[in-house]
């Protein structure tokens, strides 16, 4: 077994003599390090700004917009609210909604709520609208309305509403019913295209705007 | 930086920044979940675990199966799809549209509907093919799908997200994947049977699995003569008088196995719905 | 003229520093200070590493052949892995590194060690618990989180047994006699205070009051991340800006650099950990901020190589030039450096999302952890106890060959198991984000880089237990005058070598 080199005892010498310091001045391994000043690059410090910069965009850009309910391969929460299945009288509404305001709303008026003093009856909370059966108010649509009429309790008359057989499609006639019977606190059932089409053979050969009357006239299903 | 006051107290401020950024911000965002109410079936989600199963969530832990397999779906992206849903009666008008919008196999769709026409498109490019062949009662319909090799491997429909961990304690994501991914092991179909089979001897239901076997979860048993085979005995038999049954840290871990299903369609990650056949009632025409 | 070999003694040492030199005690003193309770702390650290190790073998070989010792509980490859992780990580990295921060901080402040028995009980303590953990790993009594998988009544008694490592740490520094404080001071003091609030908090959070679901693998994600980050890396970072200075024999470089990377390991560094859920069940910020964090963490670790590069270069021009090629202190020290400038470039890339989503649950996560806990941390303590250990007990290493076979040892193995895991781990997740290749072929394929990874883990036993041997032997150098000493008082047999004199 190699015996140790160098017998230090526990009281080691200090360095006394200038020999010793002398050695030790040489081998500087004998002395603990120290750390000497040197300014530091600016490029360090300018990469350092760089990249926060560019992190904080990439948080912004990649970090779903700090929304807890926004994971995985999503971008935001708008993204996800666009995904999520929208069901038919929603899609049909939208669309109803545009036709309304462009030919609806003058008359009608944009809460629905019409105008008792020219006449046009109110289309929110009108039991006519809340029919579960669309037969009347497809016909109303069709053909126009004349003479008076009783809706939420007060009698309307004085103006007459306009056909639409041949401004409006099937389609868009659903479209804008199906808005209707839904807008505004409304609660109704879809208007199918389909039973627009039926509805516009049957009374292919009704001439004039419906009255009230007749109108009650119409058997309804439901 | 001499200062040993003002060398803690960088250092506690890097603590302070570290506490508030990702434990206490995340504990405000997602540390007070509660389970939702799915609107397609009414359930909450995530439903509490049976018993059983949650004893084989203990196993699951003890047997340390966290570190060859993830439970963490992950999904690269969504794209749309365009499906048939019902052809209508039209059909030599739908046949017109469809080649007019250059959908090759027309006939071969309308016959097949609900059927996927069209993939790999934008929301809105699915949409306008959609509108279009949408006419009466032929639909056509937009329908999700959700990409990714996590997802095509069959490992679940649609990422994972934290809705789905709420009631696991401890949640055991994984980082290897030297086996496959378990997050939706419950949609598999895989029998309880086959999966104990698994268990006792991979080898034996997956011919190139490398998954060391668990034999010391089953018990060897001598039949005597006469006797009749436990119920829960393994199929497989190893030799001639002798059965291996199931322990019951077994069956638990197959039931908690058999629980794990991260496929329902929340908000925050929707699931592809297909259109499914079913009957439209023709409206009544009434006579005036 | 050579260099010296700072394994060997053969000067006198002096004790040196900017001021106050007569108030600083000296080396012998703080050496023999320090000397019992850091040879109890390596000597079980050791072992641990040898015991990690040899379960990190048994571990390899069930990869490639499943049922090898498969029919025991207690060996099941689910536990084998975090039972030997906690091996290392507990009873080697952090003792040792412990022990070798009590050290520098006494040598750098010229004081000695502040409390020599609350060190003595910790280490019985320690040692007591990281046994019962790992025991209970391997008893199914796991708690499932990675790398904090001992049970909580032993979380408990870690926790109380570093307090009294932590309290006698800064009780060396607030006592230090050189009133200028040297960067590694710095990052065993920021490492003194990281490690118990990191363990803490994942302890109570995970372990004690589990929190609601997803959130439990974000705080998971946040320990492991900053047990690599704030405690161990700081422990090696401290132990190279030590020994780079002295053992080149130039003073380090610029200190404003070394403040500079300090700072920003500190501030940036702690929000790294949670990359393994890109994609994954948490919100986006999360794993986003952590990309971020490791990206702009590449500046710390251009600023320290940078320090340290102009360092070796000012003893370019003097006789320490070639020091590297006799000095295996310094060679471990080197590697240990290289291994940390490869690790946080690898670290900034696999944060990036696109090479996330490929390497990500794979083995280069595994050959990453692997780079910075034997390529960095274990490198670096081995040179540390390579040259402390002599000082402490005034014998030198008995094989000198020994020590470059160790070297060669480890080297190759780190390269082997880093090399071996990352290529395999990469291929690994081509295969994955492949959805036509079947699964089973995948982990087939893993199944070579494997075999390359025990290989490495089979070297770095082997120059473990080079290490062990030499130590013993020099150990049993050391014993021999005092147990000779004490065999002559109680036999009284005529023996002329006077107690205390070693012949």
């Amino acid at each position: 077994m190699k015996k140790p080199n160098k017998q230090n005892s526990p009281q080691s010498a200090k360095p006394s003599s200038s020999a010793k310091a002398a050695r030790v001045l040489v081998k500087e391994v004998g002395a603990e390090p120290v750390a000497s000043h040197t300014s530091m690059p600016v490029l360090l410090i300018a990469l350092l700004g760089a990249l926060l910069y560019w992190g904080n965009m990439y948080v912004v850009q990649y970090g779903g917009e700090l929304d807890a309910r926004v994971q995985g391969p999503y971008r935001n929460w708008k993204q996800l609210e666009s995904l999520k299945p929208q069901d038919e009288s929603a899609k049909l509404a939208a669309q109803g909604a545009k036709i309304y305001n462009q030919y609806c709303g003058p008359c009608h008026m944009g809460d629905g709520n019409g105008n008792f003093s020219s006449g046009f009856p109110p289309l929110a909370g009108s039991e006519w609208v809340l029919e579960k059966d669309p037969s009347r108010i497809i016909r109303i649509v069709l053909n126009g309305l004349g003479g008076p009429i009783t809706v939420k309790g007060r009698e309307y008359g004085q103006t007459q509403m306009l056909p639409w057989r041949e401004s409006l499609k099937d389609e868009e006639i659903s479209a804008v019913l199906t808005y209707v019977r839904n807008a505004w606190g409304n609660k109704g059932p879809v208007v199918d295209a389909a039973l627009v089409k039926q509805v516009r053979d049957q009374t292919a050969d009704h001439s004039g705007a419906w009255t009230a009357e007749d109108l009650f006239k119409v058997p309804l299903k439901n | 930086m001499n200062n040993g006051l003002l060398l803690f107290f960088g250092i506690f401020l890097s603590l302070g920044g570290s506490f508030w950024a990702l434990l206490l911000a995340p504990q405000v965002q997602i540390g007070r979940a509660q389970p939702v109410v799915l609107e397609t079936t009414g359930e909450t989600y995530p439903a509490p675990r049976s018993g059983l199963a949650q004893q084989g969530a203990d196993i699951y832990r003890a047997q340390g199966c966290v570190e060859c397999h993830s439970q963490q779906v992950r999904q690269s992206g969504v794209n749309f799809e365009v499906w048939l849903a019902d052809s209508g009666s039209a059909w030599p008008q739908l046949a017109a549209t469809m080649d007019r919008l250059k959908i090759s196999d027309a006939d071969k769709f309308i016959t097949q509907a609900p059927v996927k026409i069209l993939g790999g498109l934008t929301m809105l490019e699915a949409s306008g093919i959609a509108s279009q062949l949408t006419n009466g009662e032929a639909k056509a319909s937009v329908v999700l799908a959700t990409l990714g090799p996590d997802i095509q491997r069959g490992w679940g429909k649609r990422a994972t997200v934290t809705q789905d961990y709420l009631y696991d304690n401890p949640v055991q994501l994984g980082s290897l994947r030297i086996g496959p991914d378990l997050s939706n092991y419950g949609t598999r179909a895989v029998p309880a049977a086959l999966a104990l089979q698994h268990l006792y001897s991979p080898q034996s239901t997956m011919p190139k699995s490398m998954m060391p076997p668990y034999r010391y979860l089953f018990n060897k048993r001598q039949i005597a003569e006469g006797q009749k085979r436990a119920a829960n005995a393994l199929p497989a038999t190893v030799e001639p008088g002798y059965e291996i049954t199931p322990t019951p840290e077994a069956e638990a871990l197959v039931a908690y196995l058999m629980s794990l299903n991260a496929s329902a369609s929340l908000a925050e990650a929707p699931v592809p719905a297909p259109p499914v056949k079913s009957a439209i009632a023709a409206p009544a025409a009434p006579a005036p | 003229m050579s260099a010296p070999s700072s394994t060997s003694l053969q000067e006198t040492e002096a004790s040196g520093g900017v001021c106050n030199a007569d108030e600083h005690d000296s080396v012998a003193e703080i050496d023999a200070s320090c000397r019992w309770p850091l040879l109890l702390l390596f000597t079980s650290g050791i072992l641990w590493l040898v015991l990690g190790t040899v379960l990190a073998l048994i571990a390899a070989i069930k990869l490639h052949k499943g049922d090898f010792l498969a029919d025991t509980s207690w060996l099941t490859l689910g536990r084998i892995r975090p039972a030997s992780m906690n091996a290392v990580l507990y009873g080697f990295s952090s003792q040792v590194g412990i022990g070798v921060a009590l050290w520098l901080m006494c040598r750098l402040g010229h004081v000695k060690l502040a409390f020599q028995w609350p060190v003595i009980v910790a280490w019985k303590l320690w040692n007591a618990a990281v046994t019962i953990g790992v025991v209970a790993i391997l008893a199914g009594a796991t708690t499932g989180f990675e790398w904090l998988e001992m049970p909580r009544g032993v979380a408990g008694m870690l926790f109380v047994a570093y307090a009294l490592f932590g309290i006698s740490l800064v009780a060396t520094f607030a006592m230090r006699r050189e009133s200028e404080v040297f960067p590694s001071q710095w990052y065993l003091l920021a490492a003194a205070f990281w490690f118990p609030w990191i363990y803490s908090a994942a302890s109570y959070l995970l372990i004690v009051d589990p929190v609601r679901g997803a959130l439990q693998a974000s705080i998971s994600g946040w320990f492991t991340g900053n047990l690599v980050t704030l405690w161990l890396t700081p422990i090696g970072l401290a132990g190279i800006f030590y020994f780079l200075p002295r053992l080149s024999g130039q003073p380090l470089h610029s200190r404003e650099l070394a403040s500079f990377g300090f700072w920003v390991l500190l501030f940036v560094g702690n929000f790294g950990g949670l990359t393994g859920l890109i994609g994954g069940p948490v919100p986006k910020w999360m794993p986003a901020v952590s990309t971020a964090a490791n990206v702009c963490l590449l500046v710390a670790v251009i600023s320290n190589a940078w320090n340290w590069r102009e360092t070796c270069r000012a003893s370019c021009t003097t006789s320490h030039r070639n020091a590297w090629k006799t000095d295996s202190v310094l060679r471990f020290i080197f590697f240990g450096a290289f291994a940390y400038l490869v690790h946080g470039v690898i670290a900034a890339l696999m944060s990036m999302p696109t090479v996330a989503s490929v390497t990500n649950f794979t083995y280069a996560v595994v050959a990453r952890n692997n780079l910075v806990l034997h390529g960095f941390v274990g490198m670096v303590l081995f040179g540390c106890l390579y040259y402390i250990i002599p000082r402490l007990v005034q014998v030198n290493w008995p094989s000198e060959s020994s020590i470059r076979a160790h070297f060669l040892c480890s080297a190759i193995g780190v390269l082997l198991l880093s090399l071996g895991l990352g290529i395999g781990g990469v291929l690994q997740g081509l295969k994955l984000a492949n959805a036509s290749v079947p699964f089973m072929d995948v982990v087939r394929g893993t199944v070579p880089f494997v075999g390359l990874s025990t290989l490495g883990v089979l070297l770095l036993l082997i120059g473990q237990l080079l290490f062990l041997s030499n130590y013993l032997k020099l150990l049993r150098a050391f014993a021999e005058p005092m147990v000779r000493a004490v065999c002559s008082v109680c036999c009284g047999c005529g023996s002329t070598a006077k107690p205390g004199v070693r012949s």
